[in-house]
């Protein structure tokens, strides 16, 4: 198994509420592996949240919502990954709200 | 790999953030890698709701002694919660859940040291007596008898 810690976006980026999508490539040591059996199916990976920091940017809000979800796509036979972390902060007003986004991930891949 | 689990809570309290708590693990054997990654966490305002400014729900994982005899691997959690106003001045509380994810070193098993072989005879080394199958006192006994013939 490797185990690869890694983090998306900082406390100094704004992100708007149109782009709530942070993205990594990780190079692993090797390609995992796992595929299925299926040739070129892509090895097993898995994105775990090991941590995240969240603000609105200007300002405290009313809070509606709060979300953050983690996604690994293995590139078949390549030793890389990409870990995407998709965010979501806002209250019920229809102005979307500028944030700030840290999140830190732990990639498995077998 | 093993996966062990915990929860640090964070009990009410204001005037200062991200807060900081940490557990240390002892595991027997050498680790080649170790995280932890969240099951869960619990975020709240004590004393009534307010603005949200600012969330840090964080882990981090230092292995702090690694050798044959085990590891020592720290595990942090970082936890804070506020709005705007002020700094840090309403109260707040929490849990922080995870599990530690730990892969051991490979395991490097100590050379085996064959017996070598006298060129030609085919036979295992004479030191090695028990290698040949005969005991000291069977040699001497056989060593016994060839005289005595």
């Amino acid at each position: 198994m490797q185990i690869v810690e890694g983090t998306l976006g900082d406390r100094d980026t704004l992100i708007s509420p149109h782009q709530l999508a942070l993205r990594t490539t990780v190079r692993l040591a090797r390609p995992p592996t796992g595929g299925g059996g299926v040739p070129g199916g892509c090895g097993k990976v898995q994105a775990l949240l090991r941590g995240f920091d969240l603000a609105y940017w200007d300002g405290d809000r009313n809070l509606a919502r709060v979300e953050v979800n983690l996604e690994a796509v293995s590139r078949g036979n390549s030793p890389d990954v990409d870990v995407i972390a998709y965010i979501y902060i806002a209250d019920e007003s229809p102005s979307g709200d500028l944030i700030m986004a840290e999140v830190h991930f732990t990639l498995l891949a077998e | 790999m093993l996966i062990l689990t915990g929860v640090f809570d964070f009990p009410a309290s204001r005037g200062s953030g991200p807060r900081s708590m940490g557990t240390t693990f002892t595991v027997a054997r050498r680790v080649g890698q170790a995280s932890a990654v969240l099951t869960g966490y619990t975020a709240e305002y004590t004393t009534g709701d307010h603005n949200f400014g600012r969330l840090i729900v964080t882990l981090e994982t230092q292995i702090i002694s690694n050798s044959a005899n085990g590891a020592q691997i720290r595990v942090t959690a970082f936890y804070g919660l506020r709005d705007f106003s002020g700094n840090w001045d309403d109260t707040y509380q929490g849990q922080v859940r995870f599990a530690l994810l730990v892969e051991f070193a490979a395991r490097i098993e100590p050379p085996i040291v064959l017996a070598r072989r006298k060129a030609g005879r085919g036979r295992a080394l004479r030191s090695s007596g028990t290698a040949t199958g005969m005991t000291r006192s069977s040699r001497r006994s056989r060593r016994r008898s060839s005289r005595s013939r």
